[in-house]
């Protein structure tokens, strides 16, 4: 059987600007155009986003924390130098990746060592890191048409019908109620 | 505002809502049944949206006509029988083929984008500010059906074939949109609204050049098959009987 699948992208977003851009999924889309609107159908709540970013799922490079401590001692005094790579950290025990900030690297594997030097600390559990040139960001400019408000927009919410209490009623008025559902 | 001028406003908010209650029904159809779960979202997204379109131009109507805003829209959406609807016969066809979808969504939107640039000038202010309201809604759905246009229409041998078929079958439907409104004369007199057949010319500026980059042909010469908003297919009895089942089965019940 051949594979159906779409690619896979990685999904980023800041919510208001004080807090950071997180790691929050994954959707699939034919390219990253698409990509970007699915990830505001699929994770953002209206308004609450600001930015988005999608990227490509092999141009986002993870390691454990466990994985990154025999890198630890070679990567002090390491020069920054190449492309700029985005610092996602999970702490352990906790669920969300945070942006922590931003270092270069000539590859992968030589940003790791940079983000190490910059924000090591025995409690991260995951290391994520996403080169800039492979994001495709939302434009703030058209934040409203993007994550405009469905705050009027109650019928969206489930609590909106009261489906349950309805249905009681008619099958009451049917006669077919049962004593334990009243 | 005066009577006659006030019926006229209010058959012309009948029609937009109509149009935009029964296209979000068709699309709510695909819920659980789009090809791709994230896209199953977005246009579950999509027809909840214009759901929302629907209830804005309702409670329109119901100001316009000293009803109360809260009640009317249920009473018109679940009372009414086929005939009574003033929705144009393309948004009330079968959902067809992802395809058929998703270019009856995309024409609909490049025109309501084209009215809805016109409304939001109208001398009528809760008009105008309703407009504006949806416009930034409706420029991100001509966004995400502009971009699976091209998608499709560049995509396989098949998946070219579908999207020209649909072409085909939404263009000559998709024309009643133009079409002017029954009593749209005397609004359009007061600066409420814009002339129907004025939207033309814009209309084709936005959709032409995007189906000719994605290899589709719009067909030349063709003509809606309804003379007026009061025709309807078998289709939207149908989509009413559904729509309406439980509403009238429990008259007395309507308490949503």
């Amino acid at each position: 059987m051949s594979d159906t699948q779409w690619t896979r992208y990685y999904v980023f977003k800041k919510d208001t600007e004080k807090t950071p851009f997180e790691s929050c999924g994954t959707v699939h889309a034919p390219d990253a155009e698409l990509a970007l609107q699915n990830a505001r159908d699929v994770f953002v709540r209206r308004p609450n986003c600001l930015e988005l970013w999608a990227v490509p799922a092999d141009q986002v490079y993870t390691w454990s924390g466990d994985e990154v401590g025999a890198l630890l001692e070679s990567s002090m005094g390491f020069e920054d130098e190449g492309e700029v790579y985005h610092v996602f950290l999970k702490e352990r025990r906790k669920t969300q990746h945070l942006l922590a900030g931003s270092v270069r690297g000539v590859t992968p594997e030589h940003a790791l060592r940079a983000a190490l030097k910059a924000f090591f600390s025995a409690e991260i559990g995951v290391w994520r890191l996403v080169p800039e040139r492979a994001v495709l960001r939302s434009e703030r400019s058209e934040q409203p048409s993007w994550f405009g408000p469905a705050y009027d927009k109650l019928y969206r919410q489930p609590n909106f019908y009261h489906t349950d209490s309805l249905m009681r009623e008619i099958r009451r008025r049917r006669g077919e109620s049962k004593p334990d559902e009243d | 505002m005066k009577t006659e001028l006030g019926s006229a406003l209010g058959a012309y908010l009948l029609a937009l809502a109509d149009d935009e209650l029964i296209l979000a029904h068709r699309n709510s159809e695909w819920c659980g049944h789009a090809p791709i779960l994230e896209e199953d979202i977005a246009f579950a997204n999509l027809a909840l949206d214009e759901m929302g379109h629907a209830l804005i131009w309702y409670r329109l109507l119901a100001d316009v006509c000293g009803e109360d805003p809260d009640r009317y829209p249920d009473q018109l959406v679940y009372t009414r029988t086929a005939p009574e609807f003033r929705n144009v016969q393309l948004v009330e066809q079968p959902k067809g083929d992802w395809a058929y979808t998703l270019v009856r969504q995309f024409v609909f939107d490049a025109f309501e984008a084209v009215r809805l640039e016109r409304l939001v000038e109208s001398s009528y202010p809760p008009l105008a500010q309703a407009a504006a309201k949806i416009q930034g809604e409706e420029f991100y759905h001509l966004r995400h059906t502009r971009a699976w246009v091209h998608r499709l229409g560049l995509g396989t041998k098949e998946s070219n074939r579908r999207m020209q078929a649909a072409v085909e079958a939404v263009w000559p439907d998709a024309r009643q949109l133009i079409a002017p409104m029954e009593a749209e004369a005397p609004l359009v007199a007061e600066g409420i609204v814009p002339p129907s057949g004025d939207l033309e010319a814009a209309w084709l500026e936005r959709v032409r050049p995007e189906f000719e980059a994605a290899e589709l042909a719009l067909p030349e010469d063709v003509h809606p098959r309804a003379d007026s908003r009061r025709d309807h297919t078998e289709s939207l009895r149908d989509l009413l009987a559904e729509l309406q089942h439980v509403a009238r089965a429990f008259p007395e019940m309507m308490a949503w």
